[in-house]
């Protein structure tokens, strides 16, 4: 890749468009929208900034649309596509770069356009272990921006209108017909999922659960400390995935939520890297924990050793005091 | 359903150690497969089991996929075979490249279902099970929690953002499934010693035709930019540490 | 000499691991500990992930394996913190009563193995026949076709879990109490078998129990191999029995070991870690050497067992060196602690509470010299 003028930008959500043109305009580029969803959504997609959009219809699924979006991409070679952070949309993305003989670079921190004019994404790897630079050596690559990322353009957009350019006039729209049942999918039944309604990464204060806890019922202590400082409650991957005392919506860290909250109390969580790095933007940290070697400490701005079934009782109701 | 599940083997995070200078020494490091691959396996393995079929397995790695006791961590799983791509190149390998070679991999042994986990323990793409369906031209769906064969039928549930999904997929299929999908099982002895004696084949890359050209390339890799902390830490009395502490939380907050 | 371990016993350790590690069962020890509870929990855990079958024979439903690569699995459980005299591993138990019972009873004695439960507490000890055995009392008397039991057992391990005895007894047949010995396999619920606990110092989380024995009727069918050749019998596997708990003890001795050396090399005291004076370096250097030496030892003699070479003196020179050794490194990894070592919030207290017995039990520290001491003086005749 030699330049990045031409970026076409994919949701599932209208809504998420904005913030994806922005980031298409932030590398200097002009975004197309591809849009696969209904006419609704179409009128929204429209009036997000992007310079145009590509509607592919009629598909039973999203994923009907991969194999004409290839073609498109063929015909048309954009520089990239820029995918929103869902399950659906890195499957899409994965399988129209495999098409075009690119992969993906997922959950970029942070994208930009190199001198030579290659797309240039920082990513965490080793579960955030380390930070890694890619650069898109292809003609063409696909990129994931991450949720946080996504988030800040939003924000950006919202609180100053007028840098989305065209944000509010409705461009041009070219349509596709799709092939209902070209994926090999079927769908039998879509239900919503029991879905925590939980939003970590919109939360100001967040109390962090490790296994430090024994019994899931002692979580209370955790959601009473949450109360007494207006904070949602996150865990760990274990919390999550081992015992599922929490909903995986809840989990902290490089596969789960990342955070930017204003404080941070981890409470009988060991300080895996893991984990620790949803918490590394948060503005102040604190760390309940008994083990005094425990590397939450040392990530901490403010800890207490002890037991948490001690200390936390008493912290909430000094805070409550 | 004869099945495939594919795995990765990773530098474990736990040991890999960074200089004051960010950078990262794996000299220390142990490998071990995919904490994620270790669902697909176990997904592989009990569908097979369940329709009667057979599960092998399949990676694409440098020398250390070779290592005797990978092999046996490996196959200790439930698996009747494997199949292991080595080639030095593949450690810098892309995730296409990786893709392109599993691709022809999987075209020689022949599948119904192919798995693969979530995403790779090391790079964590989640992307290498979509590209290697896209390749192949067969069906592809990621974030599967859990997959009913009912003769021909394969029928996934998926778990998306906001809902699930219930698709019955046209098999050949490529499915990379969660980490709920299944608890791996821990390997018995029985099942370590029977690993040593199941059949294993080696190919290389130029074996199976399978090189392609680089699309992306990984120009630096260092430690995160630690964030300083204060760590101040109360120990002692506990009514006077919790004091400090509160006052803390409510300055911040 | 190879010191490596086989990739087998590597994986095998990592299952093992992975079972303590989804368990997390550190707090839940801490609680069956104060409330004097069996860790069921864990006992399912490690049940469900096979270890209880290793080294029962592949023909009654186990897995073969050596000695030394269950000496290195029980080592590696206590040395995650698993609570000792709780051990899930019923093999040698499996071994006397398949070789010595009749199909009915290895049939049951299987079944409870093969799950991990204790299947038997095993009637030896009585208040006045400690070390010295001969002086046993317990009596099996025929009458009527049947066999009626009396005495009184004690320090029997789990006997309030435990489905069975296999009792001691004399046949008062023999002058010579070592050739009047039989042992009778009965259910703990018989009429005529009362328990009741003892108070002691440590060990929890496994109830050890006075058994008093009044008529206990057995069938004569219920005898254990042959009449009067109970003491013989017995000491076919006690060598290893020996071993396991000498796998314990360098287990527990780890488990202080790793928890002492990490809190000397963070606590702070005069302005720098209390493992950067001489002092605890010191400290932390013997304990090294002295778990080195334990394990040493003990996969030597489990080696040698395991190629059928005789392992008499080495069992008693083991057990009596691992007992010792692993309260001297439990102890010195208490005082690293300091005060918390002392408070039962800090895992080390329990394993100082728990490992003294094995000083005491299945032949003290001064039996041991008894029985390695004459041998060594013979053999250098």
């Amino acid at each position: 890749m030699t330049r990045c003028e031409n970026v076409w930008v994919a949701a599932e959500d209208a809504s998420d468009y904005a913030a994806l043109v922005a980031v298409a305009r932030d590398l200097g580029a002009c975004a197309t929208a591809v849009w696969m969803g209904d006419e609704q959504g179409l009128d929204a997609v429209r009036e997000s900034g992007a310079g145009a959009v590509i509607h592919l219809a009629g598909g039973a699924l999203v994923e009907d649309g991969a194999q004409v979006l290839a073609q498109l991409a063929a015909e048309r070679t954009p520089d990239a596509l820029l995918v929103a952070p869902t399950k659906r949309m890195r499957l899409l993305g994965a399988c129209v770069a495999a098409r075009r003989g690119a992969c993906v670079m997922s959950d970029a921190t942070s994208l930009s356009v190199d001198e030579e004019g290659a797309l240039r994404a920082e990513r965490m790897v080793y579960g955030g272990g380390a930070v890694t630079v890619e650069r898109g050596v292809s003609a063409f690559v696909v990129a994931v921006p991450c949720a946080a990322l996504l988030a800040s353009k939003a924000a950006e957009a919202a609180s100053a209108p007028g840098a989305a350019g065209d944000a509010g006039v409705p461009c041009a729209v070219e349509t596709f017909a799709v092939q209902p049942g070209s994926s090999g999918i079927r769908l039998v039944e879509r239900r919503a999922r029991e879905v925590d309604a939980v939003n970590l990464s919109a939360a100001r204060n967040i109390v962090s659960v490790g296994r430090g806890f024994a019994a899931e019922e002692d979580l209370a202590l955790a959601y009473e400390l949450a109360r007494a400082v207006g904070a949602e409650v996150g865990c760990t991957r274990p919390v999550a995935e081992g015992s599922k005392w929490m909903a995986r919506e809840r989990y902290i860290g490089v596969s789960g939520a990342m955070l930017t909250p204003n404080l941070f109390i981890a409470v009988g969580v060991s300080g895996q890297v893991q984990h620790m790095v949803g918490a590394t933007g948060a503005k102040v940290v604190v760390a309940i924990n008994k083990d005094k070697g425990a590397p939450v400490f040392k990530q901490a701005d403010f800890g207490i050793v002890g037991d948490l079934y001690d200390v936390v009782p008493r912290l909430v109701a000094e805070l409550e005091r | 359903m004869n099945t495939v599940a594919c795995y990765k083997v990773v530098a474990d995070a736990q040991d890999i150690v960074a200089n004051d200078d960010r950078t990262l020494r794996f000299d220390k490091a142990s490998y071990v497969l995919g904490e994620y691959d270790l669902n697909a396996i176990e997904e592989a393995v009990r569908v097979a089991s369940d329709t009667e079929g057979r599960a092998v397995l399949l990676s694409a790695g440098d020398a250390r996929l070779s290592d005797s006791k990978l092999r046996k961590a490996a196959l200790s799983r439930g698996a009747a075979e494997q199949f292991c791509v080595v080639d030095e190149g593949m450690a810098r390998a892309d995730a296409l490249q990786t893709a392109a070679v599993l691709a022809a991999a999987l075209q020689r042994i022949g599948f119904d279902l192919a798995f693969f986990g979530e995403g790779s323990a090391d790079a964590y793409g989640q992307q290498t099970g979509a590209l290697v369906g896209a390749l192949l031209g067969v069906t592809v769906v990621n974030a599967v929690s859990s997959v009913r064969v009912d003769g021909d039928a394969v029928v996934v549930e998926r778990s998306l953002e906001g809902e699930v999904e219930v698709l019955e997929l046209a098999a050949p299929a490529v499915i990379s499934v969660t980490s709920d999908a299944n608890l791996p099982r821990i390997p018995q002895l029985k099942d370590i010693l029977a690993a040593g004696k199941k059949p294993s084949t080696t190919w290389t890359v130029d074996e199976l035709g399978a090189a392609c050209a680089p699309c992306v390339e990984v120009t630096s890799m260092l430690a995160p930019q630690s964030v300083a902390r204060k760590q101040v830490m109360y120990e002692g009395d506990v009514d006077e540490a919790v004091r400090s502490l509160a006052a803390d939380i409510k300055a911040a907050k | 000499m190879d010191f490596r371990k086989t990739e087998e016993q590597e994986l095998l350790l990592e299952s093992l691991r992975t079972v303590f590690e989804r368990g997390n069962f550190e707090d839940y020890f801490k609680e069956c500990d104060e409330t004097h509870q069996f860790p069921d929990k864990a006992v399912e855990a490690l049940v469900e992930a096979g270890f209880s079958t290793l080294g029962i024979p592949e023909e009654f439903g186990g897995t073969s394996v050596d000695i030394l690569t269950q000496v290195m699995v029980a080592e590696e459980a206590h040395a995650q913190g698993y609570p000792s005299l709780c051990w899930i591993n019923y093999s040698t138990e499996v071994d006397d009563i398949l070789t010595f019972g009749n199909e009915e009873q290895r049939e049951k004695v299987l079944a409870y193995a093969l799950e991990g439960r204790k299947p038997f507490t095993l009637g030896f000890t009585e208040p006045q026949a400690g070390s010295d055995s001969a002086a046993m009392s317990t009596t099996a008397t025929k009458r009527d076709g049947k066999v009626y039991i009396n005495g009184h057992k004690t320090f029997n391990t789990s006997a309030d879990r435990a489905p069975f005895m296999l009792c001691v007894c004399r046949s008062g047949v023999n002058e010579n109490p070592y050739k009047d010995f039989s042992m009778y396999l009965f259910p703990m619920d018989s009429p005529g078998v009362t328990i009741e606990k003892l108070d002691k110092i440590g060990n929890h989380m496994c109830g050890t129990y006075e058994v008093y024995l009044d008529d206990v009727e057995c069938e004569e069918s219920d005898l254990v191999g042959e009449e009067c050749k109970g003491f013989y019998q017995l000491m076919k596997n006690f060598e290893v029995e020996r071993l396991t708990l000498c796998a314990a003890n360098v287990g527990m001795a780890r488990c202080a070991y790793d928890e002492a050396a990490r809190y000397a090399a963070q606590r702070m005291q005069f302005g720098k870690t209390i493992g950067s004076f001489q002092l605890v370096q010191e400290k932390i250097v013997d304990m090294r050497i002295k778990i080195e030496n334990m394990q040493n030892m003990l996969y030597k003699a489990a080696w040698k067992k395991d190629h059928g070479e005789s392992i008499m003196v080495d069992s008693s020179l083991v057990k009596r060196y691992t007992s010792r050794a692993a309260f001297e490194v439990i102890d010195e990894a208490l005082q690293i602690m300091g005060g918390i070592g002392y408070t039962n919030d800090c895992r080390i207290a329990r394993l100082w509470r728990d490992q003294r017995v094995y000083r005491i039990m299945a032949g003290t520290d001064e039996i041991m010299v008894h029985t390695a001491g004459r041998a060594l003086v013979k053999e250098a005749r």
